[in-house]
């Protein structure tokens, strides 16, 4: 028995090896409709249709963009992080896995037309198997607030409802330029956000969507003062002591999790940690938790509500 | 006079080996007609006949479940090759593929891709491979001395997997919002695994398993010591440096298409152990279709519990397997 195995098995996987490489398999028909070259974020120019009837949306943010475009979609990811409004809008849609590790099977069986997912190594895996199925996806990254205004733009033109997505863009810009106007003439708020917890953290760089919000109210980003600013990293660690040197006004924390407890806790946390507790941000109560929604991804539609938020915090004599 | 009679657990053994292979098939047929779509077996065999009007579910058979079962159960028999070999050649129950330095090579090659250039990462299995044989390359020179001393490798692969790991923390502490993309490659899995990965993988498979199956002889003497080894005639030196090298691209392969899936490779060897013993004849054949089994069901339950969410198979194999192997250990020892 063992010699028939000894040389059963391996000849089972060389007859296997024939197979796959020389086997061949019928090429995938696809239905000749009006297409367009559309170039997603990463640069690749995809062929999609001109007007896409069975939108996947990988992830929330391009969900909520979609809609805001005034597009339907067909299948959604596995998320609580969008408005309640929208939530309930897409209840009854069929799920298709968490956003970091959607179903295949499940995004072919409801033979969409495009599908909408994130840069991200786990979305750009998809993209072998889903041209072999004809299946055209869209990788989008929202780095910041100037590209979510273009993707709704963009969008628009997908769904053939230019008048919606101008509209989403006008009441986004109309948020902004009230958060703007309440801060007009302030002195400049000196801010620092902190990315992880306390003990373990890595500051948010202006090229975070974070440090991206804080240039756009015109707030002096302290990480700014490092000679690590002009690199492309969007967060990076750095040493309490520079911290302590730049004694920002406002620290801001962004959790991993979306774990909703109050600031409160938070602020205590810094207050009794001996490094932190000569700040005068701690000593001044100005230390705040940043709602996960709305700063760790990118809100979408909500970044008027974020401005505003962000406007609160750093310029609290300007809420009135 | 007492005659030399054939071991009277050869049936036994032949029926485990039998068993197993049927228990294969049986996973291979159940991986590919289950998950997040129901199809009917019409459909299955339908896919097989070639013809140009293709079934509705043609895609997601033909390109998406057939291929993620054959990775399975390819990964699956790599590895615990790979492991059965290592433990045997070094004579330590605790060597897996780890050991010579294969997981840190990988890891760091493909975490670099995945964190530093997202949008090339259809080259995470070429690199990680890479990345695999430049680590062992590293291990092997090391701890060279007249040969490969096996206490000189093992540390060797536990300083290279120590820097590599520097490496890893490294990308992940100035690249902490893209840490999410990569672990799903780290934990392992077969998610969105295609024909272009069954056909990296195959070719060491068969030069794997065809080797595995003719040294396992050698194993066998090799566990006799090295003096013992060498005084019935067997060129030590030389027969492990072959065996090792042997590991290390079964190893490497099958890091390069399934991610860092470590348990196989440390845990199917010595459960195949358990149920059939140490003569290596029968451990080699037994623990690769063991090894495949295992990764093909643990990944068609990964798919089906939670559907359509998936969890990583490698946290399932843990889950599961780990018990199950103390439970067998237990038994074992009270025998």
């Amino acid at each position: 028995m063992p010699k028939m195995v000894r040389w059963g098995l391996p000849i089972l996987l060389l007859m296997l090896l024939g197979g796959v490489y020389w086997g061949t398999a019928p090429a995938v028909k696809t239905t000749e409709a009006a297409k367009r070259e559309f170039t997603d974020s990463t640069g690749r120019r995809v062929q999609i249709p001109a007007r896409p009837q069975r939108v996947i949306a990988l992830n929330a943010s391009n969900l909520d963009l979609y809609y805001a475009a005034g597009g339907q979609v067909i299948g959604r990811p596995t998320t609580v992080a969008l408005s309640a409004e929208l939530l309930e809008k897409i209840k009854s849609i069929p799920q298709v896995g968490e956003t970091s590790s959607p179903n295949l099977e499940k995004i072919v069986s409801l033979k969409p037309d495009l599908v909408l997912g994130v840069d991200a190594p786990f979305h750009h895996a998809l993209v072998p198997v889903l041209e072999k199925a004809g299946i055209p996806i869209l990788l989008q990254a929202l780095p910041n607030y100037q590209s979510i205004l273009q993707t709704i733009r963009q969008y628009g033109e997908l769904t053939g409802n230019v008048d919606q997505a101008s509209r989403s863009v006008a009441e986004i810009e109309a948020a902004v330029s009230r958060g703007k106007a309440k801060i007009a003439g302030k002195k400049t708020a000196r801010a620092l956000v902190i990315w992880g917890s306390p003990e373990s953290f890595n500051m948010a760089m202006p090229q975070s969507f974070a440090g991206n919000l804080l240039t756009l109210l015109g707030a002096e980003n302290v990480a700014q003062l490092s000679v690590a600013a002009t690199g492309p990293m969007p967060y990076m660690p750095l040493s309490l002591e520079f911290i302590a040197k730049a004694d920002p006004d406002v620290i801001l924390l962004i959790t991993h999790g979306a774990d909703e407890r109050v600031s409160e806790k938070f602020r205590k946390d810094l207050a009794d940690h001996p490094a932190w507790q000569g700040m005068r941000a701690v000593k001044n109560s100005r230390v705040h938790k940043l709602p996960y929604q709305l700063f760790a991804v990118n809100p979408g539609t909500q970044v008027g509500v974020a401005v505003e938020l962000l406007v609160g915090l750093l310029y609290p004599e300007a809420k009135r | 006079m007492k005659t030399l009679g054939i071991d009277p657990r050869v049936d036994l053994r032949n029926w485990i080996l039998l068993g197993g292979a049927g228990l294969l098939l049986i996973a291979v047929l159940l991986g590919v007609s289950t998950g997040a779509v129901r199809v009917d077996i019409g459909e299955i065999i339908d896919t097989f006949r070639w013809s140009a009007d293709v079934g509705e579910n043609y895609q997601i058979i033909y390109n998406i479940r057939i291929p993620r079962v054959l990775v399975g159960a390819l990964v699956g028999m790599n590895l615990a090759l790979a492991g059965v070999i290592l433990q045997g050649v070094l004579r330590n129950p605790l060597a897996d593929p780890g050991i010579i330095g294969v997981t840190a090579g990988a890891g760091l090659a493909a975490m670099a891709v995945l964190i530093l250039w997202p949008e090339q990462t259809f080259l995470v299995p070429s690199v990680a491979f890479v990345g695999a044989l430049a680590a062992t390359g590293l291990v092997f020179l090391l701890s060279w001395q007249d040969g490969i001393n096996p206490l000189r490798l093992i540390l060797a692969g536990v300083a290279v997997a120590a820097f590599f790991g520097g490496g890893m923390s490294a990308l992940m502490v100035f690249h902490s919002d893209k840490v999410q993309g990569t672990v799903n490659w780290m934990a392992g899995g077969f998610q969105g695994r295609s024909w272009e990965h069954v056909r990296m993988i195959l070719p060491y498979t068969v030069v794997g398993v065809s080797g595995a199956m003719f040294c396992s002889r050698y194993l066998n003497l090799l566990n006799l010591g090295d003096e013992a080894a060498k005084g019935l005639g067997v060129p030590v030196e030389r027969v492990r440096f072959a065996l090792i090298v042997l590991a290390a691209l079964l190893a490497a392969s099958a890091v390069s298409v399934a991610g860092l899936l470590g348990f196989v490779g440390l845990i199917v060897p010595h459960l195949t152990r358990l149920i059939i013993g140490s003569d290596s004849e029968y451990l080699t054949p037994c623990a690769a279709v063991f090894g495949a089994t295992l990764v093909v069901l643990a990944d068609t339950a990964a798919r089906l519990i939670f559907r359509p969410v998936e969890i990583p198979v490698g946290v399932l194999m843990a889950f599961l397997g780990a018990p199950f192997f103390l439970y067998l250990l237990r038994k074992g020892v009270r025998k």
